[in-house]
């Protein structure tokens, strides 16, 4: 009997104990903000877009581009560099600028990169198999009037189990004739981790 | 190979720099390079100083390289110092002058000196 009522309390704290290894999986609202490591995370790319969304359709270059050529600014998006300490891909909050450039129809936008390509190269494969109505025609891409580049720096301070980390993204639109940079966006971010 | 231009003849807008066909030309031949980073984020990250991490580097070689050391220790073991014990058929006391031992196991006297024949 007690090495039953022996053999049942190893078997309740095993039974525990295994319980409270096993992973639990919840969904969450994107929205919602969630800090675990400290590092760069999707609360930090939301931030980031939210801000240069504002910036970028709210300041006066637009208007200036609208003055002066009586059409919506044409953009193409280049290169993002990270010159950060951690690996970051611009891609989460660049894409929430394109997608604000389209749903606000203040500004257009064109294909650039390797989506570009893939385009041009379906636009080859229908001079060959579409029918002649629907075929599209070469040189009839439209040009863009500015390119959007940036960068992302980071400055990391630390000492012990604390941790200070700045993050610096900058965006800017440059004039694709004249090399003039007509807008800089920038967002900045600071945190202060503690272990 | 030198791109051409010549195709479209393009008239000088003004104040536009005659010689753009140089430009145009040395552009052309490097504008599939140039083109392929677009939309794309460019990794160029640095790894930055944290004290605790350091730590745990600095640890984490001091395990290694003791690892790699017992490693070789273990491995070097049939060379030095009387292993017949677990070598031979059974003697726990090891055999010093059987066949096995003289036929290219050192002993204790030899270890680490290099001087193997006066001991044999």
């Amino acid at each position: 009997m007690k090495t039953l009522k022996f053999n049942l309390f190893i078997a309740t704290i095993l039974a525990l104990s295994v319980q409270s290894c096993m992973r639990s999986v919840s969904r969450v609202d994107p929205e919602k903000e969630i800090d675990i490591s400290g590092r760069w995370n999707d609360v930090d790319s939301k931030i980031t877009a939210e801000s240069m969304i504002d910036q970028v359709l709210g300041e006066i270059w637009l208007k200036k581009h609208m003055n002066e050529k009586k059409e919506k600014p044409v953009i193409i998006v280049g290169f993002v560099k990270n010159k950060s300490h951690e690996h970051i891909d611009a891609e989460t909050f660049i894409k929430d600028v394109e997608k604000s450039f389209i749903t606000s129809q203040k500004v257009r936008l064109v294909q650039g990169g390797e989506k570009r390509d893939a385009v041009r190269g379906e636009r080859a494969d229908q001079q060959d198999n579409s029918s002649v109505s629907t075929m599209k025609k070469w040189g009839l891409e439209v040009g863009a009037d500015y390119m959007m580049q940036g960068s992302i720096n980071s400055i990391v301070d630390a000492l012990d189990r604390k941790k200070v980390v700045y993050y610096q993204i900058d965006l800017e639109l440059t004039n694709m004739e004249t090399n003039e940079i007509v807008w800089i966006g920038d967002k900045k971010i600071k945190k202060f981790v503690k272990n | 190979m030198v791109a051409s231009f010549g195709s479209v003849a393009q008239e000088l807008a003004p104040d536009q720099n005659p010689n753009y066909q140089n430009s145009a030309e040395k552009y052309a031949e490097k504008s599939d390079e140039l083109t392929a980073t677009q939309s794309e984020t460019t990794q160029e990250t640095y790894k930055a100083f944290d004290w605790r991490e350091a730590k745990a580097e600095k640890q984490q070689i001091r395990k290694d390289r003791q690892y790699e050391i017992r490693k070789m220790r273990l491995q070097n073991r049939y060379r030095c110092g009387n292993t017949n014990r677990y070598y031979n058929n059974g003697n726990p006391y090891g055999n010093y002058n059987n066949q096995y031992y003289n036929n290219g196991y050192y002993g204790l006297p030899s270890c680490g000196t290099g001087l193997f024949y006066p001991f044999h």
